[in-house]
């Protein structure tokens, strides 16, 4: 018997010619967590899915405890004890949680009738692998991310499995859930299961993983053990540069606040809300989910309106009743779910950046000036090097990370006085980041006011040169310059 | 069975949409019941409705179970009158039915099965919206049906066999109205109908291609990965879906004794409604076989009761499209509220 | 294989080809009988069938040869195609029976400018005819019907109206009619509240509203239709309900569709006009025409309903609406 379980060396596989995966080598201990890393389009998902059977390898060696495996048909795959748990968790969200736990091995089965009975016992089965208790009754698709995802894994553990890999798990996850998720990857690798680890997040991979093989384009360039590892030398094997953490430090703060919160409450989220926001000041509004972070910065773009308190901007007081008065009022902002909130995936690039300054871009009959939608576009490409050869290309055809400065420039082409970002870096890889953030940090410097609202202590760190404290819809401490340090927040937090 | 389960069970059940329209419907029939002087509730109406309630209720199953699927059947009522009408002629040309339907029947199930093995041909192997798959299709067979095998209407010549079948009564009503002796036969159609029901409701809930068809309009990535070989089950769905359509089309024939190849121009529009109405969701996987009947019955007795409760026929019209907007609503909620 | 294919496609093409062309009665020329053709909608189909009889008839009467040509399919521009041959031909009488009105405009211009005497039927609206023969005008059709049921009825009791379609205008106009000539003749027939009903032009619509009117108008006692669909669903209902000699019902309606509710006594009789004897009218009209003579109303065309005709510009109206009966529903063979 092999220490390992899984052995690939030598892997390569091309798409039309276009190498995907080059000799790739890598190596999965049983009861371990492998974390799989790398930027978006490195090949990770190419190299799970020939781990499960759906793509064939173009050459290479597969070895599965101990035993060379020449060709891997999914049902091989499952029939070997691997799992995948993709992003989307493969669930029937019209389904009930029993006919969802059930249904997989009833396929594999065979069998042509339903036996309730049996489902039943199947599914309860499953929930005992884990100990997680949930109403079998219920539809899977009104539960949360974190139920649906101890589910899934509890449908996986149903196949014997011996090695579960898991793409990118944590992406709609809050901190607290991801805690829940790692007990239990913890409590799967303790009872000798190896775990596939598939994620870009720094501080999860050295929190969860005991090995790691980092990919950058096709090949891997580390693997070994996390331990081995310092996160500066992890950063730089993802992105193949080395990446200053470079904290913001204020030069053109103007005297007279831009913006002054007084007193501004909506009942049930959050309460006399008071803070002022001067130019070139990039102000971090932190807590956790459900502090009021989010309802506030709703509030501030006509989202959510207050119940009472005051607004002032640039000295008079305004009602911000709708995201068309805050434009007017040269408020921009950027939500947290960039896909849903703020981009049109399937239109070209150039109509998204373009998008929120139409008004400029038309002329008096309101009819479009195509070639100057093209021109503004290009220019903001270039200065937020957009990684794309064509702005008249799909938004979908970018990486996480481009997307995002597409929504950022979306709102930038206008002539704003203040920026709100909310999480602005939420799912968006490590090397992306940093072009985010620099990238807010110049303009910041350039006069424009910025609140930066986000759980992610470290980007709050950073990133601003102040920050806000929220707990249950109110404001529980003030800090900055130097006071503004991770353990200082985590105390008034907690 | 303690308290606390009694209650999530009843809770569960008022989440659900075939729990609304049937009490929809019970208040809808109290209502006419009393705006029509207690004509509703008569043996002679009951057997009236119940007749008009199965060709519309079988095609309704016939919907009901691809747009489990996530898929829409537009075509359906082509693929019936073109099987009904060429079978008929081909009884007729060669003198066959005359004293069954036997024949008929098979020809029309033939036809159809192979008219939708097309439909299912073109959406599983192309993998293209079913909406514009069907609405193409629908085009087609009407066209072939009109333009081609140029389908004549057949109304008198009708085969003596297809004919009888439709005539076909499982018990006569008498009833005395001023002196006047009606009778109502309940037509043998509603023995189909009532089987229709019975096996759509234990495909769908009782074998794995029922399950199949549910994880497919829930997720069809996910069903894909999970084991089910969707391409062949999409292919066998609209075969069966076809062969039933053929089948429902030659009842209409027997029961009303003439097969007129445009009769089912539009019925799409009425039957999906319903079937919306009745629970399906317009994104697939959600529908049952009883919302469904309900639903259908919702719409038989209003549209047979506007004369009952003098209500001006071309509100028939106004009916329908608010039927469409209230299913299509509650269907989208539904899902708004699933995919939160 | 691919040859086999071609063969068949070739013959089914020649076939048609042969069938448009078909039934060519080659009009010998003599000096003083005219040249006469005849262009039906269709040919080889019942209701056309029986026209062609009857327009053979009347050349045997006549010693005059008529050419009787059609497309094989109610197809408006092989119809043009067929009359664009025959006025080349040069025929001096051309009658005929347009599939789309508008179509034939052109054609008929063109005859006419050659002296070539043109006679339509179901054209109302065309300009470029001598004379269009409509067998019935609205009013007429609609007393029609009624005298018939109230025949049946006894002239008395209450009565509804029934169409194809509420946007229909014809079969409204000729249900108004009925009523007028109800309102005018028949003061003990009653027209029930709800007056109109509409069937979607479907024999099984027709018979559930049936069931459903007699539910409401207990007292119910005729169905006036104007659709071909109304008297046959009707009488499904009134038969299967034992409503027979109770409740009468009448339409416009195909006499083979009617044939069993006519024997077994549930229709007294359906309404219809012989396009037989129209088209015998239209060729009398044209060799009086041919003559030299005029015509205006009150003319005499010497075809039975068309012995007083009313004249309105080009158009000229018969009263050739007939009753089937048990008499003559197997006359026509459609």
């Amino acid at each position: 018997m092999s220490e390992y379980l899984l052995e690939m060396k030598g892997i390569c596989k091309s798409f039309a010619g276009v190498r995907a995966l080059d000799h790739v080598n890598f190596k999965v201990r049983p009861g371990k967590v492998m974390c799989l890393a790398g930027e978006n389009g490195c090949g990770k998902s190419t190299l799970v899915k020939i781990i499960s059977g759906v793509y064939t390898r173009d050459e290479g060696e597969v070895i599965f405890e101990g035993q060379p495996v020449t060709k891997i048909t999914p049902a091989e795959a499952t029939r070997m004890g691997i799992q995948v748990i993709y992003q989307d968790l493969s669930i029937f969200p019209n389904l009930t949680v029993m006919e969802n736990l059930a249904i997989n091995s009833e396929i594999t089965a065979g069998v042509k009738f339903v036996n309730r009975k049996r489902w039943e016992e199947t599914a309860k089965e499953a929930l005992s692998k884990i100990g997680y208790n949930i109403d079998l009754y219920a539809k899977m698709g009104e539960l949360s991310v974190a139920d649906k995802q101890l589910v899934a894994i509890c449908r996986a553990l149903l196949f014997n499995a011996k090695l579960i890999i898991m793409d990118e798990p944590t992406t709609a996850l809050t901190k607290k859930e991801v805690d829940a998720l790692f007990t239990t990857v913890r409590q799967l690798r303790d009872s000798g299961i190896a775990i596939m680890f598939i994620s870009h997040k720094t501080e999860e991979i050295f929190e969860i993983s005991d090995d790691v093989c980092i990919m950058r384009n096709g090949k891997n360039v580390y693997s070994g053990l996390t331990s081995e590892l310092t996160p500066d030398q992890f950063t730089y094997y993802m992105t193949g540069r080395e990446l200053t953490n470079d904290r913001f430090e204020p030069k053109n703060i103007s005297r007279e606040p831009v913006l002054k919160v007084d007193q501004l409450t909506l009942p049930g989220n959050y309460e006399n809300v008071t803070f002022s926001l001067r130019k070139g000041e990039i102000l971090g509004i932190t807590g956790l989910l459900g502090s009021g972070r989010t309802e506030l910065a709703l509030s501030l773009f006509g989202l959510n309106n207050p119940k009472s308190g005051t607004i002032t901007l640039n000295g008079s007081q305004v009602k911000i009743t709708s995201p068309m008065k805050a434009q007017k009022l040269k408020i921009g902002y950027v939500p947290e779910d960039r896909l849903t909130e703020g981009l049109c995936l399937q239109q070209p690039i150039a109509d998204n950046i373009t998008l929120a300054s139409l008004k400029r871009l038309s002329n008096a009959l309101g009819i479009l000036k195509h070639q100057d939608i093209l021109d503004d576009a290009q220019i903001w490409k270039e200065k937020f090097s957009i990684a794309t050869d064509d702005v008249r290309k799909f938004a979908s055809t970018l990486s996480g990370g481009n997307q995002q400065k597409i929504v950022l420039s979306k709102w930038l082409s206008n002539d704003l006085d203040v920026l709100i970002l909310n999480g602005p870096t939420v799912g968006v890889d490590v090397g992306a980041k940093q072009d985010i953030h620099a990238l807010v940090h110049e303009l910041a410097n350039e006069g424009l006011a910025v609140i930066i609202i986000s759980d992610d202590l470290s980007e709050v760190v950073t990133n601003c040169n102040r920050v806000i404290v929220m707990k249950e819809g109110r404001i529980v401490g003030e800090m900055d310059g130097d006071q503004v340090t991770e353990d200082n927040i985590l105390e008034i937090i907690r | 069975m303690s308290a606390s389960a009694g209650s999530s069970r009843l809770k569960r059940m008022t989440k659900r949409t075939e729990f609304w329209i049937f009490l929809v419907l019970i208040v809808m029939c109290i209502f006419i019941q009393a705006r029509s002087g207690g004509q509703l509730f008569t043996a002679n109406t009951i057997v009236t409705i119940l007749r008009s309630m199965c060709v519309d209720g079988m095609f309704a199953m016939i919907c009901l179970i691809v747009m489990v699927s996530g898929g829409f059947d537009l075509s359906f009522p082509a693929v019936a009158a073109l099987a009904y009408s060429l079978a008929t002629t081909i009884c007729l040309n060669n003198g066959w039915c005359q004293t069954n339907p036997i024949a008929g029947f098979v020809l029309s199930i033939i036809i159809g099965a192979v008219l939708g093995m097309l439909n299912g041909w073109i959406i599983s192997n192309f993998k293209l919206n079913t909406m514009i798959v069907t609405l193409g299709t629908q085009t087609f067979f009407t066209g072939l049906s009109m333009g081609l095998l140029k389908m004549k209407e057949i109304t008198s010549t009708l085969p003596a066999g297809l004919a009888s079948f439709g005539k076909w009564a499982l018990f006569t009503v008498k009833v005395d109205m001023n002196g006047r002796e009606l009778s109502y036969d309940m037509t043998g159609m509603f023995i189909p109908f009532v089987i229709f029901c019975i096996v759509t409701s234990f495909v769908l809930n009782k074998t794995m291609f029922g399950r199949a068809l549910y994880a497919i309009g829930g997720n069809e990535t996910s069903a894909e990965r999970a084991g089910y070989n969707v391409k062949r089950i999409k292919f066998i769905l609209y075969t069966v879906v076809g062969a039933a359509s053929g089948f429902v089309g030659m009842v209409r024939v027997c029961m009303a004794r003439q097969s007129i190849p445009k009769a089912m121009i539009g019925k799409e529009m009425t039957i999906i409604p319903a079937v919306i109405l009745g629970g399906a969701s317009i994104f697939g996987g959600e529908g049952t076989v009883f919302g469904t009947v309900c639903a259908v019955a919702i719409i038989t007795v209003v549209s047979n009761s506007m004369l009952l409760i003098g209500i001006d026929s071309y509100w028939q019209d106004f009916f329908n499209g608010l039927i469409i907007l209230v299913g299509v609503t509650v269907s989208a909620v539904q899902a708004m509220r699933r995919n939160k | 294989m691919m040859k086999k294919i071609l063969a068949g496609l070739l013959t089914v093409a020649m076939a048609a080809t042969m069938l448009t062309g078909a039934i060519t009665v080659s009009a010998e020329e003599a000096a003083d009988t005219p040249t006469i053709a005849f262009v039906p909608k269709v040919i080889g189909q019942p209701w056309w069938d029986h026209v062609q009889e009857k327009v053979e008839e009347w050349g045997t009467e006549n010693g005059i040869e008529v050419m009787y040509q059609g497309p094989s399919d109610t197809d408006a521009t092989a119809q043009v195609k067929i009359m664009t041959d025959l006025v080349n031909q040069g025929v001096d009488i051309l009658c005929f029976s347009p599939n789309d009105p508008n179509a034939c405009e052109a054609i008929c211009k063109e005859a006419r400018d050659k002296g070539i005497i043109v006679i339509a039927t179901e054209a109302s609206g065309m300009e470029n005819v001598d004379y269009d023969i409509e067998a019935f005008d609205e009013a007429g059709l609609g007393a029609f019907l009624m005298d018939q049921l109230a025949a049946q009825m006894g002239e008395e009791g209450q009565y509804i109206t029934m169409v194809g379609s509420m946007t229909m205008e014809s079969q409204n106009n000729w249900a108004d009619a009925a009523i007028a000539r109800q309102e005018e003749a028949y003061p003990n027939m009653e027209l029930v509240p709800d007056k109109r009903v509409a069937d979607d032009s479907d024999a099984e619509k027709a018979y559930e509203l049936t069931k459903e009117l007699i539910v409401k108008y207990p007292e119910l006692k005729g169905i006036l239709g104007t659709g071909s669909f109304d008297a046959p669903g009707a009488a499904r209902a009134i038969q299967e309900m034992g409503l027979t000699g109770q409740v009468f019902a009448i339409s416009v309606a195909m006499p083979l569709e009617v044939k069993d509710y006519l024997l077994d006594g549930t229709l007294g009789s359906v309404a219809l006009w012989d396009a037989g004897l129209t088209a015998q009218a239209m060729l009398n009209l044209g060799v009086k025409l041919a003559a030299g003579e005029t015509v205006e109303s009150g003319a005499d065309l010497g075809v039975e309903g068309y012995n007083d005709v009313q004249i309105d510009g080009t158009v000229v109206v018969g009263q050739g609406q007939i009753a089937i009966t048990t008499e003559n529903v197997d006359d026509f063979g459609f």
